[in-house]
C-alpha cells in the first residue's frame, strides 16, 4: 500500500465533505445514500468508506467543522471586545449580517434541521447534537455571567436560561428563513432588542 | 354496493391520515412507501385509493389537519377572552400548557416541520404550506395585535406583521426543541419571553 500523506487524505475529505452537502441539499438527509455521494463524489465506493463509514458520519464531520470555524471566529472577535454587550451584540450581529435569501445558506439551514429530525430515531446521534448545543448554550452563558460581574446586566437574570432563549431565537428565524416573504432582518433586529432590553441593567 | 354514510367516509379518512402521520413521524415522508401505509392502515389498497390519489395528497391532506387541530382550540378559546391582552397573554400559555405531549402531539409537530424543510425542494408543497401558514396562524395572531392596536390597549407604533413573525418564528423553535431535547427548560424559555413579548408591545 502506498504511503498516503496526511495532507491529502485531508484533501480528498473535503472532497467527499463537499460532494455530500450537495448531495443532501438536493435530495434532502433523508433520502439521499452513501450511494448517490459516490456517484457524485467520482471516488470508488471503497476509498469513501476508507474516510467514512455512513452518511451520518459525514454530516457530523461537516457540522463539527462548520462549528468549530464559527466558533474560533467568535473567540477572535471576543478578544477584542473590552464589553460583554459589545460581545452580545457581536453574536446578534453575525446572524443580522447573514444573507437570508442566499441559497447556500438556506441549504445549510435545511439540511441542519432534517439531521436534526432524523437524530431524533438515534439517540447517539442525539446525544452529539445535544453536546453541541450545550455548548452553543456556554458560550452565551459565559457573556452573561461576565456581564453580570461588571453590572452590565442584570444580576437576578437567570443566565443559562437567557442563554437558552438566545439560540430559541436563532432557531426560530433560521427556521422562518425557508418561508419566501419571511422579513429575516427586521424580525431579528426586534428580537435582538427585546432580548437585550431585558438583559441590560437600568 | 353497500351505501355508506358520509360520517363512516370521514372517520374512514381520518383513520387513514393519522396512520400515515404515524408512518411519517417514524421514518420519514420520503422514505415510506404507499404500501407501508397500506400496511400500517390495516386497510386495503383498493380502500386507500378510494380517498386518496397518491402519497403525495395524502401528505399535504394531513399537513391541513394538522395546522387545523392546532390553531382550532386556539381560536375557540380566544373568543372568550375579554381583552386583546389577555389572548396574546393566552397564545403564549396555550404551548406552555402542551406539557406533556401525547405521542400524537408529538408526531404532529413533527411532520409539521419536516414538511416545511422538504417544501424547500417542492414548490408545490411550499404554495400549500404558505397558504396554511398565512391564512391560520399569521391571520390569528395579526388579527389580535391589530385588534389590540385598535382599542388602545397595545402601542401605536409596533409593527403588527413583524411581531406575528416574531410570535410564530419563536414558537416553532420552542416546539422543534421539545421534540428534540425534551430535557431543556423550554417552558420556562417560552414564559420568559411572553414577559418580554408582552412588555413590549402594552401601553
Amino acid at each position: 500500500m502506498p504511503i498516503v500523506s496526511e495532507e491529502y487524505k485531508e484533501e480528498k475529505k473535503e472532497q467527499i465533505l463537499d460532494s455530500a452537502f450537495e448531495c443532501f441539499a438536493k435530495k434532502g438527509f433523508q433520502t439521499a445514500t452513501m450511494d448517490d455521494i459516490v456517484a457524485h463524489c467520482g471516488m470508488s465506493k471503497g476509498a469513501i468508506y476508507n474516510y467514512f463509514s455512513s452518511k451520518e458520519e459525514i454530516y457530523l464531520d461537516l457540522l463539527t467543522r462548520a462549528t468549530d470555524k464559527n466558533f474560533a471566529q467568535y473567540h477572535k472577535h471576543f478578544a477584542k471586545h473590552r464589553t460583554a454587550s459589545s460581545k452580545m451584540d457581536y453574536l446578534f450581529n453575525a446572524y443580522l449580517s447573514a444573507n437570508p435569501i442566499d441559497r447556500n445558506r438556506l441549504e445549510y439551514i435545511v439540511v441542519f434541521y432534517e439531521f436534526n429530525l432524523h437524530s431524533t430515531r438515534d439517540p447517539d446521534l442525539l446525544q452529539q447534537l445535544h453536546e453541541r448545543k450545550r455548548k452553543l448554550v456556554t458560550l452565551v452563558n459565559d457573556i452573561i455571567q461576565e456581564g453580570q460581574q461588571l453590572g452590565e446586566f442584570k444580576s437576578n437574570i437567570p443566565s443559562q436560561l437567557y442563554a437558552e432563549r438566545f439560540w430559541t431565537i436563532i432557531d426560530g428565524v433560521n427556521l422562518h428563513a425557508v418561508y419566501d416573504d419571511f422579513p429575516y432582518y427586521d424580525v431579528l433586529r426586534e428580537l435582538k432588542e427585546m432580548y437585550l432590553d431585558e438583559l441590560k441593567s437600568e | 354496493m353497500p351505501i355508506v354514510s358520509e360520517e363512516h367516509k370521514r372517520q374512514r379518512r381520518n383513520h387513514i391520515l393519522l396512520s400515515a402521520q404515524h408512518c411519517f413521524a417514524k421514518k420519514g415522508y420520503h422514505i415510506t412507501s404507499m404500501d407501508q401505509l397500506v400496511q400500517h392502515s390495516g386497510l386495503s389498497r383498493g380502500a386507500i385509493y378510494n380517498y386518496f390519489k397518491s402519497k403525495e395528497e395524502i401528505y399535504l391532506e394531513l399537513m391541513k389537519g394538522i395546522v387545523t387541530r392546532e390553531i382550532d382550540p386556539i381560536e375557540s378559546h380566544i373568543k372568550t377572552l375579554p381583552s386583546n391582552l389577555e389572548k396574546i397573554a393566552y397564545l403564549f400559555d396555550h404551548y406552555y400548557q402542551l406539557e406533556p405531549m401525547c405521542e400524537e402531539q408529538k408526531e404532529a409537530f413533527f411532520v409539521q416541520l419536516d414538511f416545511q424543510l422538504s417544501a424547500s425542494r417542492n414548490p408545490d408543497m411550499m404554495t400549500t404550506l404558505d397558504e396554511l401558514h398565512k391564512n391560520m396562524k399569521f391571520e390569528l395572531v395579526k388579527r389580535i395585535l391589530q385588534e389590540g392596536k385598535e382599542s388602545g390597549e397595545l402601542k401605536l407604533n409596533i409593527h403588527v406583521d413583524i411581531y406575528t413573525h416574531m410570535f410564530w418564528s419563536f414558537i416553532d423553535a420552542a416546539n422543534m426543541q421539545r421534540i428534540l431535547f425534551p430535557e431543556l427548560p423550554y417552558q420556562s424559555i417560552l414564559m420568559d419571553q411572553k414577559q418580554s413579548f408582552l412588555k413590549k408591545i402594552t401601553k
